[in-house]
């Protein structure tokens, strides 16, 4: 079901939109431009699997939405972080770092 | 929390479909708005922009897609979708859908009703706590070939069973006895029961009203008290829950009703309970009997306790040698198996012959579905081209046998509502005992429904594996020219019809060895005439009756008061019931001076009044039968059957020698000194034993030489017995307010419950089953041949152009049609060789592999087929062949 997440690596878009919102509330082009231009771009995020992903967390008590106006006065939906999120996010941090880590000594091991 | 947003959300875009589409269409928008914005910004123009954010992000409907099918709502929706297609589907051919449930509904109609009778009769028949663990102590006597044997024992009897057995964790008994209720309004027969103390306690039910009985009321000095059954409650008083603590004078004792039971507890089929102590110093219990019922120790099996309780019947038959047949085999079976015996087996075999329906119907709507398969090619490839996934066809077509299937269990149910409404009245109620409920309840019809989902599967998995196996492309080609179409699916349908073909002939000859077996249970010479013979027994009251003397002056009286009614051919008194060997039947010990015998010679005793003979139509062979003077003067004369003159007398003329028959001295009441009984007659031998029974010895003496015996009449009427029923009890009550009749009934009814209810209730189920079978397999030959002969119509054209007659095509198809049923019935009659073996129990006086009975429903199947076949066939032959050319 999980489109192919642009040049993601897989399975960590949620992560991102959740270490995006963190900042602040913020509305789904928001969030894509926010994770392009923190990445420099080297990340591209496919809107369907955005879409898809904002459903998905905020099935799961992560995010929750509000409409509301955006600077330029349009209507747009705003995704912000729950407490539950807030925490799901700290603990894939310390999750990803560990295994960043590990990937990191197994890669120079064998060069 | 995760999951319920889950579900919250998902319901959400299930019920609010709308606002859910347009608020996801309003987010999509305004993402594409501020991309565009975005680039603009960085001096695209607007156009440039638009275009490039589409490159970008695909299209909206691709995006909206997916987020769509993301959820766990899609999956229901598609189902619903399904759902609703195969519906539509369905409604709109109510030819097709109307005859493939119709038949489902029949196999699943029929399987829900056996199983309702399986359930009721085998796997829930008792309210008792685990009653299946509850065993059943039978003697049975290695001479009679049906496998029953005695169940009670006399109490030091069943004190010793009780004490020595080592697979018992408790044992109870009773039995019956008859109670007078005397009341102010007159004395009322009630058929009691008496029971061990623990009965109530073993059993375990509650009772309705007050309480049922305890241990204490057998207790020394403990007040009389009994418990009444839900049917006199609900007969006699009215379901008053008043009664309960009165006191009834109850055999002339007063005692008081402490409870009722509910309605299935029917322990002896009694009408009120009561405990007697088991005191073998009282000698009213020390001569009674009591049927052993015995909860088996955690762990031992039927078997082992039959061989704990062997040895202990060997060491009693050494004993008490005259309560034991010469030879004998210790059974212990389960309470329901004691009470049923073969009957187990006829269920099995109707479960069997089911399964075979359910089979027929199955085939016959895989038989339907192919042939809708093969019309319905070119929609399923376009659905294919359209995108839909295998899996999502296969699901589909399954959906819509799994929605004929449910469709069929539904009306089925109807089907089994009705189905069980017509069979309980069918029903041998003599073998089932009392407790038995059958209803449509809550496992039958889950049972039922698993059955209707593995058939749904059954017959829906062939036709769809096959439509999908066959490629996309080429059925697309397919134009109409449907001149080779579904060679390979020709093939499997035709193995169908073999197959239904061959299973009803399965059912046919089962029929058919069962109607021979009640014709030959009819035909069965019983050595009387039982037309118009009402009889019954006439329990009296203790203690004023003991003496013979007492009991000839009450049946004097009575016969000659019955003698004097119009309508009345015959009156006579009679101990025992002619033709069964139940209900107060005597047999014993008897022996011929002079004749040396290593074994005991028993004999059937029946004590009768001078008109038995002729009530009955007894065929006299030699001498006389008895006289009114033998019977007034209570002359030690003896009339015997021929068995018994045969066996003892061996060539001797039995006339005028004399037979001991000892049982008669060791009598505990009115025993009679030096039985020696002249023979005066020898009649031709009347069933004693049951009908399917040879006649054992039976020896016919004056009723008037002992007072011993329960007593009954036997009235020979003109007309219809069952009007004088009422006639004959106010006579009885004109003698003595205080006796009346008890099961009382006709000779005829007693054959029919009996003898011929459970051949005649296997025969009436495998006969309905088999006529619906072979409907069912002759629309499946007529389907096949007729689509056939559709199919090609092409072909027959181009026959009939080139010369072929109209006799050329009928033959032809007749032909393709008998290849069908011959090899159906060539299979068949191989399975037919292996199923009549099961039910070879439940034959008489039929071989299993009768061979009339083979060559009737062999030419009966063919006859019917050819029926079945010449309608296309004739069909075939009205082709015009211009027509037929032209068509395509």
């Amino acid at each position: 079901m999980a489109e192919k997440a642009g040049d993601l690596v897989q399975g960590t878009l949620d992560m991102l939109i959740l270490k995006t919102l963190a900042l602040e509330p913020m509305h789904g082009f928001g969030v894509a431009a926010r994770i392009e231009q923190m990445s420099q771009n080297v990340f591209r995020v496919n809107a369907g699997s955005l879409f898809v992903a904002f459903q998905r967390l905020q099935r799961a008590g992560l995010i929750s939405s509000e409409w509301k106006a955006t600077e330029n006065s349009r209507r747009a939906k705003y995704y912000a972080l729950t407490a539950e999120g807030r925490k799901r996010l700290k603990s894939e941090t310390q999750e990803w770092g560990r295994q960043v880590a590990a990937i990191a000594r197994i890669l120079e091991a064998s060069s | 929390m995760a999951f319920l947003g889950n579900l919250t959300g998902g319901l959400r875009s299930l019920l609010r479909r709308e606002s859910v589409e347009r608020e996801l269409d309003e987010e999509l928008s305004g993402y594409l708005e501020m991309a565009t914005n975005e680039r603009i910004k960085h001096g695209m123009s607007r156009e440039e922009a638009r275009r490039a954010v589409r490159l970008e992000i695909g299209s909206l409907e691709a995006t909206k897609e997916a987020v769509r099918t993301a959820g766990w709502e899609f999956v229901v929706e598609t189902w619903w979708q399904d759902i609703r297609y195969g519906l539509r589907r369905l409604l709109k051919q109510p030819a097709f859908t109307g005859l493939a449930v119709l038949t489902l509904a029949l196999g699943v109609g029929a399987t829900t009703t056996i199983f309702s009778v399986i359930y009721g009769v085998l796997l829930d028949p008792f309210p008792y706590v685990n009653s299946d663990r509850v065993a059943v102590v039978q003697i049975q006597d290695t001479a009679v070939a049906r496998p029953v044997g005695r169940t009670a024992f006399p109490l030091q009897e069943f004190l010793e069973y009780q004490a020595q057995n080592r697979v018992f964790e408790e044992v109870i008994g009773g039995s019956h006895e008859d109670v007078l209720n005397t009341t102010g309004e007159g004395p009322e027969q009630y058929d009691g029961a008496y029971v061990t103390p623990n009965t109530f306690r073993f059993l375990g039910v509650p009772a309705l009203v007050g309480r049922g009985l305890l241990p204490e009321d057998a207790a020394p000095g403990a007040p009389p008290v009994f418990v009444m059954s839900h049917k006199l409650w609900l007969g006699r008083y009215n379901l008053d829950p008043t009664i309960v603590g009165r006191s009834f004078i109850l055999n002339g004792v007063p005692t008081t009703l402490v409870g009722i039971m509910p309605a299935r507890f029917t322990k002896f089929a009694a009408d009120l309970w009561r405990a007697v102590p088991l005191d073998r110093s009282n000698p009213d219990i020390n001569r009674r009997s009591f049927r052993l019922q015995a909860r088996l120790k955690p762990g031992v099996t039927f078997k082992q306790a039959e061989a704990d309780i062997d040895g202990i019947a060997r060491r009693l038959a050494a004993i008490y040698p005259k309560n034991y047949p010469n030879r004998f085999r210790v059974q212990v079976v389960s309470w329901v198996d004691s009470l049923i015996v073969q009957f187990r087996t006829t269920l099995y075999t109707l479960a069997a012959a089911v399964g075979l329906l359910l089979l027929i119907a199955c085939s016959n709507v895989a038989n339907m579905l192919l042939a809708k398969a093969t019309a319905r090619e070119k929609e399923i490839a376009v659905r294919a081209s359209l995108g839909a996934s295998r899996g999502r066809v296969i699901r589909q077509l399954l959906l819509e046998s799994g929605l004929l299937a449910l469709c069929g269990a539904a009306v089925g149910w109807l089907f089994a509502y009705a189905g069980i409404k017509a069979l309980v009245p069918l029903m041998p109620v003599t073998l089932l005992p009392s407790e038995v409920v059958i209803g449509l309840n809550a496992p039958v019809l889950v049972a039922s429904l698993a059955v209707t989902v593995v058939t749904g599967l059954l017959f829906g998995l062939v036709p769809a594996v096959k439509v999908v196996r066959r490629n996309v492309i080429e059925s697309l080609n397919d134009s109409s020219k449907g001149t080779s179409a579904g060679r390979g699916s020709g093939r499997l349908r035709n193995a169908l019809v073999v197959v239904e073909v061959a299973l009803s002939l399965v059912l046919l000859v089962g029929a058919g060895l069962l109607m021979g077996t009640v014709v030959a249970l009819q035909r069965v010479d019983l050595g009387l005439n039982p037309d118009h013979i009402l009889v019954a027994r006439v329990p009296l009251p203790r203690g004023q009756y003991a003496t013979a003397a007492a009991k000839q002056q009450f049946f004097q009286t009575l016969l000659q008061r019955l003698h004097a009614l119009p309508g009345v051919v015959a009156a006579a008194e009679s101990t025992g019931l002619p033709i069964f060997f139940f209900n107060a039947r005597i047999a014993g010990e008897i022996d011929v001076p002079g004749q040396s015998h290593t074994e005991r010679w028993d004999a059937a005793y029946q004590l009768c009044s001078e008109d038995y003979f002729s009530a009955l139509s007894l065929h006299l062979v030699r001498g006389r039968t008895l006289s009114n003077f033998d019977v007034n003067d209570a002359r030690k004369v003896a009339v015997v059957n021929e068995t018994l003159a045969k066996r003892y007398f061996g060539a001797l003329d039995p006339i005028g020698r004399h037979l001991k028959l000892s049982m008669l001295e060791s009598l505990p009441h009115g025993a009679i000194e030096n039985p020696s009984f002249e023979i005066v007659g020898v009649i031709a031998d009347v069933k004693n034993r049951g009908i399917q029974e040879a006649p054992m010895p039976e020896v016919l003496i004056p009723y008037t030489v002992t007072g011993a015996f329960d007593r009954g009449i036997l009235v020979k009427t003109a007309g219809d017995p069952g009007t004088l029923l009422n006639v004959v009890r106010r006579e009885v009550w004109a003698v003595d307010r205080n006796v009346a009749l008890t099961f009382a009934d006709t000779l005829t009814e007693y054959l029919k419950q009996f003898s011929y209810a459970e051949p005649r209730f296997s025969l009436i189920i495998l006969g309905v089953f088999a006529g619906i079978g072979l409907i069912l397999s002759l629309t499946g030959v007529y389907s096949v041949i007729a689509y056939v002969v559709s199919q090609r119509t092409h072909e027959i054209g181009i026959r009939m152009a080139l010369g072929a007659s109209r006799g050329d095509v009928l033959w032809m198809v007749l032909r393709m049609g008998y290849r069908l049923i011959g090899t159906g019935l060539a299979v068949g009659l191989l399975a037919s060789f292996v199923m009549t073996r099961m039910i070879a129990a439940q034959l008489w006086g039929v071989s299993p592999h009768d061979p009339a009975t083979l060559i009737g429903v062999i030419v009966f199947l063919v006859t019917a087929g050819l029926a079945a076949c010449y309608v296309p066939a004739r069909k075939a032959t009205t082709v015009d062949p211009i027509v037929a050319l032209k068509v395509e």
